[in-house]
Formats: C-alpha cells, sequence, structure tokens
C-alpha cells in the first residue's frame, strides 16, 4: 500500500497516469462518436426490358439503415437514385431519393423528393394523468382525466420533380424546390381531422379532412386544392358481416397551371352508389355512377364450392357494354381458368392455367383482348401471355411478356439475390435498430 | 472494464425480425381420402432462416389443452419436413392427414432466431393447426373445442 503511495506520488508515475487517463478518455470518445460496425447484408437486383428500361440497383442492410442505389437507361434517358433510411426514435428518416406519399381520404399526393422526408405515426392510446406536486407546481395534483392521443405526421423538403421508373430502378428528373406536410390526429376513438400542406414552384395543395367512424357507419369528408384544382368529396358507407353500401359525390374544378392563380375551366361532379354482399358459397356486388360527362353501372355475381369458383359481370358504360364469364378451377399447385367475353357485340373465349410451387412458377393464358387504339377492323387481337418465375437459394429469376396497347408483344426479365458481406458495414449513431421494418421498396 | 462493457453493447446488435405462419388453422371432413392442406413459413428478414416441422396432436387433459405425440390411428405425411427459407421470401409446406375419429393436428414450425447477447440460442415457435370432423368440417374448430371442453 505504501508501495503504491509512493508510486503515485512519483512526479514520472504522474506523467503516466495522466497519460492512461487521456488514452481512457481518447477510448471513451471514439466509442461515443465512432459508428459501430456490423455485418452487413447486400440485396442486388436487376432486370431487362423491351418496353420498360433496363438497370438495377442494390440495397445495402446494414446494422441499424437501409441504403438504396439504383440507376438505368429507359427511353434513352439515364435516371439514377441514392438514399439512405433509418429510424431515429419514433421517426422514420429518409435522406436522398425518395418516391414519398401522403394519403387523406381519397386524395393521394404523390411527392417524389430528393431531399429528407420524415414520418412519424403514433397509434391512437389512453393513458390516466396523474400530476406530482413540485416545488414550482403545487396547484394542480392527484388525477386530472384520461389523456387521450393519436396522429401520425409526414414532412418533407428538398427538390421535388418529377419520377422515372422502373420494376428495376428509378430517378428524379426536372426537380424544383418544395417542401411539404401532412398531419393527421385522431381527437377521439371515432374521430378524425387530417390536413395536407405542401407547395412547390409550380403547384400548391392544401387539403383538409375530417372522417367519423363507429363499428358499421363511416362518413367522411375532404376539400381543397390538389395541385391547383379545386376538388370537394364526401362519402358515406355502412357494413356488417354480409352486407355493406357505400354513397359519394365528389366535384372536382381542373384549373391552369397557372402560379398564385386558380381559373376554373371545367367542372366535373360524380356521384357514386354501391351495394356488396356475401353469404355462404356465393357473393355479389351492384353499383352505379353518374357524372356530367358519363354514367355507368357493373352487376357481379359469384359463387365459390371448394376448388370451383364461378363470376359472372356486366359493365355499362355510356354506349358501351361488355358481359364477362369466368369459371376457375384451383387445387394445390395447379389452376385452370376460362373465361368468355361479350364486348360490343363480338364474343371471345380465353384459357390459361399455371403451376405454382416454390421453387418453380409458370403461367400461360391464350386471351382475345381489346385494344381501343387500333383501327376498328383490328382492334380484338389474340395474345399469347406468358410468365416464369425460378427460385434457387437466395436468387430469384423471372421472365414475363407483356403486350402494349398497341398489340405487340414486349418481354422482361429480371432477378434479385440477397448476399451476406464479409465487410463490416457501419452504424448510424443514434438510429434505432428497427430499420429493418421499413416498408421494402 | 466498465470500457469493455460498453464495448460488447455498443457492437451487439438485435435484429428486429417478424417471421409468419399462416393460415393459422383449416377446417376440414375426414373421408376416404386423407385430408390435404398447406400452410406458409415468411421469412421477413435479409438473412436465410432454417425451419423445421414438428407434427403434434392436440388433446384435452382433465379441460386443459395438451400439445402430445400423434394418437394410435393419426397418420400424417408431410412432403418436406424443415427447409431453409430464402431472406425475404416464403415456403409453402405440404401436409396430408388421415383421422380415425375427430381430430386437432397442429404442425409447430420452428424458427432459428439467432443468439442472445449471453450466446443461448433463440428458436421460435409457430403453429398452424388441422381441425378435421367425421360430420362435416363447418365450424368444426368451434366444435372440437366445445366437445373438449377448452371454451
Amino acid at each position: 500500500m505504501l508501495g503504491l503511495r509512493k508510486k503515485l506520488s512519483d512526479p514520472h508515475q504522474e506523467g503516466d497516469g495522466s497519460r492512461i487517463n487521456s488514452m481512457r478518455l481518447a477510448l471513451i470518445f471514439m466509442l461515443c462518436v465512432a459508428p459501430c460496425f456490423g455485418q452487413g447484408v447486400v440485396q442486388l437486383q436487376g432486370g431487362a426490358s423491351s418496353f420498360s428500361g433496363n438497370g438495377g440497383g442494390l440495397v445495402i442492410y446494414g446494422p441499424n439503415s437501409e441504403t438504396h442505389f439504383s440507376a438505368g437507361v429507359i427511353n434513352n434517358h439515364f435516371a439514377y437514385s441514392a438514399a439512405e433510411n433509418f429510424m431515429f426514435h419514433d421517426w422514420e428518416i429518409g435522406v436522398g431519393d425518395n418516391q414519398f406519399a401522403i394519403t387523406g381520404g381519397q386524395f393521394y399526393l404523390s411527392a417524389p423528393v430528393r431531399g429528407i422526408s420524415l414520418t412519424r405515426k403514433r397509434p391512437y392510446a389512453c393513458r390516466n394523468d396523474v400530476r406530482i406536486p413540485t416545488a414550482r407546481r403545487v396547484a394542480i395534483a392527484g388525477y386530472t382525466g384520461k389523456r387521450c392521443r393519436g396522429d401520425s405526421l409526414y414532412v418533407f423538403a428538398g427538390a421535388v420533380g418529377s419520377v422515372v421508373s422502373s420494376p428495376f430502378f428509378y430517378g428524379i428528373q426536372q426537380a424544383h424546390l418544395g417542401a411539404g406536410l401532412g398531419y393527421k390526429r385522431e381527437l377521439t376513438r371515432h374521430f378524425t381531422v387530417g390536413t395536407i400542406q405542401a407547395w412547390t414552384r409550380l403547384k400548391r395543395t392544401s387539403l383538409e379532412e375530417a372522417d367519423f367512424k363507429t363499428n358499421h357507419f363511416e362518413i367522411k369528408g375532404q376539400g381543397g386544392w390538389l395541385e391547383n384544382n379545386l376538388q370537394l368529396s364526401g362519402n358515406a358507407s355502412a357494413a356488417w358481416n354480409h352486407l355493406g353500401m357505400n354513397a359519394g359525390r365528389s366535384t372536382y374544378v381542373f384549373s391552369t397551371q397557372q402560379p398564385g392563380f386558380v381559373i376554373p375551366v371545367s367542372r366535373i361532379t360524380v356521384n357514386n352508389f354501391g351495394v356488396f354482399g356475401g353469404y355462404s358459397h356465393f357473393s355479389g356486388s351492384a353499383s352505379v355512377f353518374q357524372s356530367n360527362l358519363n354514367t355507368g353501372e357493373s352487376l357481379n355475381l359469384g359463387a365459390r364450392f371448394g376448388w370451383f369458383q364461378v363470376q359472372a359481370s356486366k359493365y355499362n358504360s355510356g354506349k358501351t357494354s361488355s358481359k364477362l364469364l369466368t369459371i376457375t378451377e384451383h387445387s394445390m399447385h395447379w389452376s385452370l381458368s376460362q373465361y368468355i367475353t361479350r364486348s360490343n357485340g363480338s364474343t371471345s373465349v380465353n384459357f390459361g392455367a399455371g403451376y405454382v410451387s416454390n421453387r418453380f412458377t409458370a403461367q400461360v393464358g391464350y386471351n382475345v383482348l381489346y385494344f381501343p387504339l387500333l383501327p376498328q377492323a383490328q382492334a380484338f387481337q389474340k395474345v399469347l401471355s406468358v410468365t416464369l418465375g425460378f427460385r434457387f437459394k437466395s436468387t430469384s429469376l423471372s421472365a414475363t411478356t407483356v403486350v402494349n396497347p398497341q398489340a405487340k408483344n414486349q418481354w422482361q426479365v429480371g432477378g434479385d439475390d440477397y448476399a451476406s458481406t464479409p465487410l463490416r458495414m457501419p452504424a448510424i449513431p443514434g438510429a434505432s435498430n428497427d430499420a429493418r421494418r421499413l416498408p421494402s421498396r | 472494464m466498465k470500457i469493455l462493457i460498453l464495448a460488447a453493447i455498443s457492437f451487439v446488435g438485435v435484429v428486429a425480425s417478424a417471421q409468419t405462419v399462416g393460415p393459422v388453422f383449416l377446417e376440414g371432413k375426414i373421408g376416404k381420402k386423407p385430408f390435404k392442406g398447406q400452410f406458409l413459413v415468411e421469412n421477413s428478414t435479409v438473412h436465410p432462416m432454417p425451419v423445421v416441422i414438428e407434427a403434434k396432436q392436440l388433446q384435452a387433459v382433465d379441460g386443459k389443452p395438451v400439445f402430445g405425440a400423434l394418437l394410435p390411428g393419426t397418420v400424417v405425411s408431410l412432403k418436406d419436413s424443415s427447409a431453409v427459407v430464402s431472406p425475404r421470401s416464403s415456403r409453402v409446406f405440404d401436409y396430408e392427414v388421415r383421422c380415425e375419429k375427430n381430430c386437432v393436428v397442429t404442425f409447430l414450425a420452428g424458427m432459428s432466431g439467432g443468439k442472445n447477447p449471453q450466446g443461448i440460442n433463440i428458436r421460435l415457435w409457430l403453429m398452424s393447426s388441422a381441425f378435421l370432423c367425421s360430420d362435416s368440417a363447418k365450424n368444426c374448430r368451434t366444435r372440437t373445442k366445445k366437445a373438449m371442453g377448452l371454451e
């Protein structure tokens, strides 16, 4: 003990002790500041197509974040995107290129943003508010009532533009500065109000909504400007176990794209009513809609007995009408379908077959389709569609054919793979480990 | 020592994962042919996930549910009893069940969940059950549970 005291009192040893202390402090500082590292997983995806561009991308799943890169060529234009997504406390944060979307009632605002986007969702929950007297606050103490809260907040800011996308990649073009927010608050368990506000150089969005919902009934209304166009909408619905119905009315006023001015040039009001039900093996639905441009109705009846399913549908819209009879047989891995279509006086028979297993998927269909863009004499065309899929370990490959509106067959092939990387991926300081619950794109 | 503990806490990451098994139950009628069913195991993580399947039969002992080995008279055939489910994908397991009288066969899907910070292996068990009745498949689950005194 004396020896230790002697050592500590030695001026040379004091110098070593301070050096050790400073090294310790430096190590603690590095642990706090330097990012942690963990094993990462890389998802590679890519594909080629005769109609939707060629490209690919990768997603790096780090210890608490996701890093996205994608690039490709579509219509002879190069497009790319890069984004980092992570969770910070309750906030879902996206930095870089994100296809941000805010929904409110029937309205949907899509904002491809190159900047930052934040999302926070808090489910509706109640708690008892009990205040404890403190030295500063002695007026109110004890139980003061039940406090309930539930809300969701969406914020974005940066360069907002139009999105160029294909199944393999996406990019943002013609971007200009913009920002916006959406906030939805559950005032009670049955009543919700919300607002969407967004600004860009040319377009402005300001929407308000209210929603009242009980077990069987729901009434909601929205109104405001969606990208400079005035829109008003109301909807009421009722639903029970075997029967449901809805009715709604929407008004859209379209304006020219003048910044700061709203000039109505066209006004459309749509009324719609629908009823649907199902009991035991049978189901059915009917709906009508009416507007100052067009009117229409649809009727749908179906029945299902084990592996056998039959459905009959009828659509009328203005002067056009079509009838459809579909028969489907479904077993564990196999499915067969046949349907007869009668549209504008012409009848066609179509059939297809499919096989689905854990390793292999195949679907072949032979259809006669109506192409409204072709001359009337060639409007009905026979189409063979094929879809093939193959999965081996972490790798999946798919090939499919698609018919374009000019009745020409197009093809598309793609695939993706997951691989663990030997590299240690850096972690974002302060971010939570819940990044994996981010929605995959 | 404190620094080592701090370093260990900093480097040990807990991966939030959510595996899914569905459907939770199927109802069928006992016939001449065995009852054919299937359930799906979904891996929502970005790592390959080994899965093992075990078939158990549910019985009521003194009004309490007990999972035990298959009883005599119950025949279960599983096409695959184990698999490695690829990242962010799913796998379907097909099975056939034959019973002489009303029965409940439960398929336990055991999924490896990695290790906890103390190094102990964690395995998650999720189940899909087949309720078979001799008279009709409709409401077989409710009737079986009532007969077993579980409701």
